[in-house]
């Protein structure tokens, strides 16, 4: 499914073995981001032995619906560095939601995931009428338009409901709510985790990777690993191990609002269940009161997952908790989670990380501004602020001046 | 389906030579199936039929090109030593140990059908292929190892505190 061509290109990528890569894939520990139909892809692959990744999530709302803005939003992600994107537009009418995801994939160089059960809902009439039919239906037309990874939330069976009755904030994942309200209203078991098999079946012919939804991630640090989080992780384990018996390709969705002492527990515990499947973080956001600054907190958590064997990071703007991000806060939170992203790489003693920021201190040392720019995360902003500084005539910073230079005092 | 148990090291079946099979009927068949299962349940890439308690010459392997199953594996000729990279094992959990193989083999056997077949493998394959026929013979990659670097892989107590989740 996977081709060679593209193989060898993510390993020379990654620097790292070739059949050490077609390995971790055979065995589910790392998974390639690659629908066959998606034409204009640069693939990418997440997993062991890898480097961190970060996914940035666009998509309109029903209150700002506008497909211009959406693809400047793809555009500034895709510029600071984003390694695949999520389209999670939610609208009233389904053919908006066609016609945005469409033209995100086509200009969308990345892997693109989606949530169908938005749409799926949306075409069902909704939440309460949503059926399995109407859910496939929605799954194959975006599988074959070239949906990469799609986020399936079959892990919120009808044991969770009480569960979750137990909590401070019952659900705040968007597919886990919508299922929740399915459950109790039809008293009946969730769709998605009964006719899982037909979803493997849709997601092995198109090569798309299923993201199994944490529907009952924790909303808030009182929430956290607790027992809807944890049975919810089972069920995912067994999910996991049902898809790479007919081989699909897997990776399981994490939390959300943990405390950063309970981060390493989180990852240990979904590759202990999952099997050493790959872990993507949805944050983890260490703390409820940085509301405004939720991704620099956001990045806190996130290298400390990624450094305890998260493998894929998911952004959170300066607007969480509070709105729909514009542009610049898009562009923010990527540059954030990819320093996070960067800062687990080393701990991870990745050697093209690591040798990046022996380049970069070289480059500080030497006074060479322009390497310096070709080594930082984020070059826009380093030469946005280094025109604003005065430069000194031998080169120095207005740090300390040429004089008092720790650099130049002492060589 | 269940999966079948794995035996895991010092199991003396792990040691034991397997015995080549006459012809492949049903039974071989079906138990081809179950330890295809079996490998996928624990993210395997290959299994021999000695590591869930069976010394018949019986391997398989699936690598995402598609499962093969082999009975009365031989390897017919070797070509080139590839580099040394880690390994695994299923029946000894949480041990890499870094070996250097033949890059290239082409492998003789029987498949499902009783059919006689020759297979030319390279890279992960024949690496993968090379590691289940060595479990025919009652050969561990920790064979691979001088004394020192097994006692200090196989009793990590000694050397340094030992990993909550080893199996992974």
């Amino acid at each position: 499914m996977i081709s060679d061509k593209m193989l060898r290109l993510i390993a020379k990528k990654e620097n790292i073995d070739i059949n050490v890569l077609k390995r971790n894939i055979a065995r589910g520990l790392a998974v390639v981001l690659a629908n066959k139909n998606h034409k204009n892809i640069r693939p990418i692959a997440v997993g062991k032995d890898l480097t961190v990744k970060v996914n940035v999530n666009i998509g309109a709302s029903p209150n700002d619906l506008c497909l211009k803005n959406e693809l400047k939003k793809l555009n500034a992600a895709i510029e600071a560095g984003a390694d695949a994107v999520m389209d999670l537009t939610i609208s009233r009418c389904s053919s908006d939601i066609d016609k945005i995801r469409k033209a995100i994939i086509e200009h969308c160089p990345c892997p693109l995931g989606t949530v169908p059960i938005y749409q799926a809902a949306i075409e069902s009439g909704g939440v309460k009428c949503m059926a399995i039919k109407d859910y496939l239906k929605v799954l194959e037309r975006q599988a074959e338009e070239g949906v990469d990874f799609v986020t399936i939330h079959s892990g919120v069976t009808r044991a969770a409901l009480s569960l979750v009755k137990k909590r401070q904030i019952p659900v705040v994942s968007r597919g886990g709510s919508f299922l929740l309200e399915w459950m109790a209203r039809n008293k009946k078991e969730n769709f998605l985790y009964e006719y899982f098999d037909e979803i493997l079946d849709i997601a092995k012919e198109y090569n798309v990777t299923i993201s199994l939804g944490d529907g009952l991630r924790p909303g808030c640090i009182a929430d956290s690993t607790d027992r809807a989080q944890v049975y919810e992780l089972e069920v995912l384990g067994e999910l996991a191990l049902k898809a790479r018996q007919k081989g699909v390709q897997v990776i399981i969705e994490g939390p959300g609002h943990i405390p950063l002492n309970e981060i390493k527990k989180n990852v240990e515990l979904e590759k202990k269940i999952c099997c050493g499947a790959p872990f993507y973080v949805l944050g983890p956001l260490p703390i409820d009161t940085a509301v405004g600054y939720d991704h620099i907190a956001c990045s806190i958590g996130g290298a400390l997952a990624g450094y305890c064997g998260a493998d894929f990071l998911c952004y959170v703007t300066p607007k969480e908790h509070i709105g729909l991000p514009d542009v610049e806060d898009v562009r923010q939170g990527v540059v954030i989670t990819k320093i996070a992203a960067s800062i687990a790489d080393i701990a991870r003693g990745n050697k093209k990380a690591i040798l990046q920021n022996k380049l970069m201190s070289k480059a500080r040392k030497n006074f060479d501004w322009v390497k310096m720019c070709e080594y930082a995360i984020d070059r826009r902003k380093f030469k946005e602020l280094l025109s604003e500084a005065p430069r000194l005539k031998k080169g120095g910073c207005s740090m300390c001046g040429d004089e008092f230079c720790a650099l130049k005092v002492y060589r | 389906m269940e999966p079948l148990e794995i035996k895991k090291y010092p199991d003396s079946v792990l040691r034991k030579k397997a015995l080549e099979i006459k012809e492949v009927t049903d039974k071989e068949v079906r138990l081809f199936e179950e330890m295809l299962f079996t490998m996928r349940h624990f993210a395997g890439i290959g299994l021999a039929a000695p590591q869930i308690g069976i010394t018949k010459s019986l391997i398989v392997v699936d690598i995402g090109e598609g499962a093969i199953r082999l009975a009365n594996p031989v390897i017919m000729k070797t070509k080139g030593l590839g580099a040394k990279w880690e390994e695994g094992c299923l029946s000894i959990p949480g041990i890499g140990v870094s070996i250097a193989r033949p890059e290239e083999i082409i492998v003789s056997g029987l498949n499902e059908l009783g059919e006689v077949i020759e297979l030319e493998a390279q890279g992960l394959l024949a690496r993968v292929l090379q590691h289940e026929i060595d479990h025919l013979r009652g050969k561990l990659i920790i064979d691979y190892l001088g004394l020192l670097e097994k006692m200090m892989l196989l009793k990590p107590k000694f050397w340094k505190a030992k990993d909550k989740y080893v199996n992974l």
